[in-house]
């Protein structure tokens, strides 16, 4: 006899979320879920098990494209504002990143150039590429385990306060103190430390632009209570 | 059961008056209206949520997110000042068609 695959709720519920992660904003996706839930227990009380309350309870909810239409009418362009907003922390994210390891590839690099050759110049090229890359790969496991809609849950919940402007800015001073760690090093041999006070300039400049847009952008802020 | 164009005109004050009586979750809504209306009134669950997000949009309801008593975290609803002219509005309105339509099939008349 072939074994029966068994239902498992935390898979199903997960990719229920994927499902839904496509079509609609985060707030709307969490709120129909909370309705998945609360009918799912309602539906196990009357005595249905885990996969038939779960099938129902979906069939209640509806599914994903009608109503993702409606919601869009109820509130134009709202789920491309998020969307752009995701897209906008994602570009800050890596090139904050990336600027990052430029900054330490450089520094480790010069410490070691006195007898620099073309292997370790190599190295350097590689590993600034690979660690760049990064927060693309992890992004990209995360879309593949279909656990983006958590990580993008946990995610909203860090940045989606005015923190953000904080943190962004405070990791780009951050990098222009490793460039200019780099040019107090590099000053003895060379004298392009212009070019380095330029980026920085251009980096801190960047990043304050990117977080205005961020912030305008901005899903609005929420606040959880306990109920007395 | 109602037809589609009636419970679209008649969810607007139906969720104002629900909330009149204290916040309320969509789940819960639901639930009421279906007991209340002995079953009539039936709404697709997930078509009630563009239905709160537009009397919000509107300014008439606002929302916040809260954990219940159970851990589970729920967007409530509560009335706006502006939802309370609003439901007065809607509660002439439809007591107007509803004492009309009682003088024409003898029944008794409402009042507010």
């Amino acid at each position: 006899m072939e074994p029966q695959t068994r239902f498992d709720l935390n898979t199903a519920v997960n990719h229920w979320r994927t499902e839904m992660a496509f079509n609609l904003t985060a707030e709307d996706r969490r709120e129909l879920e909370t309705h998945l839930q609360d009918t799912m227990t309602e539906l196990r009380q009357r005595g249905l098990n885990d996969e038939e309350s779960f099938w129902l309870a979906c069939h209640r909810v509806g599914r994903p494209q009608p109503l993702a239409e409606e919601l869009e009418k109820a509130n134009p362009g709202k789920i491309w504002r998020e969307r752009v907003f995701w897209m906008v922390l994602a570009y800050l994210v890596i090139s904050l990143w990336g600027s990052t390891v430029n900054a330490v590839i450089n520094l480790l690099h010069f410490s070691r150039a006195v007898h620099q050759t073309s292997t370790t110049q190599f190295v350097a090229t590689a590993s600034h590429y690979i660690f760049s890359l990064l927060p693309v790969v992890v992004f990209a496991m995360w879309l593949v385990k279909g656990k983006l809609s958590l990580a993008q849950e946990r995610l909203a919940g860090f940045f989606s306060t005015k923190r953000l402007i904080v943190y962004a800015l405070g990791w780009s001073v951050a990098n222009s103190g490793l460039d200019i760690l780099f040019l107090v090093k590099q000053a003895v041999r060379m004298s392009s430390g212009y070019i380095i006070l330029d980026n920085c300039l251009f980096q801190i400049i960047r990043t304050a632009a990117l977080v205005a847009i961020l912030v305008w952008l901005m899903p609005k802020t929420e606040r959880i209570k306990k109920t007395a | 059961m109602l037809t589609k164009d009636l419970v679209a005109a008649s969810s607007k004050p139906l969720v104002l008056s629900i909330l009149a009586d204290g916040e309320s979750y969509g789940y819960e809504i639901i639930q009421k209206v279906r007991e209340l209306s002995g079953g009539h009134i039936e709404w697709s669950d997930g078509m009630l949520y563009p239905v709160l997000h537009r009397l919000e949009r509107d300014g008439l309801i606002k929302s916040e997110w809260k954990e219940s008593e159970t851990g589970r975290e729920r967007k409530y609803y509560f009335l706006s000042a502006d939802g309370r002219k609003a439901l007065k509005t809607e509660q002439h309105q439809w007591l107007a068609v509803h004492n009309t339509l009682s003088k024409l099939w003898n029944l008794k008349p409402a009042s507010i």
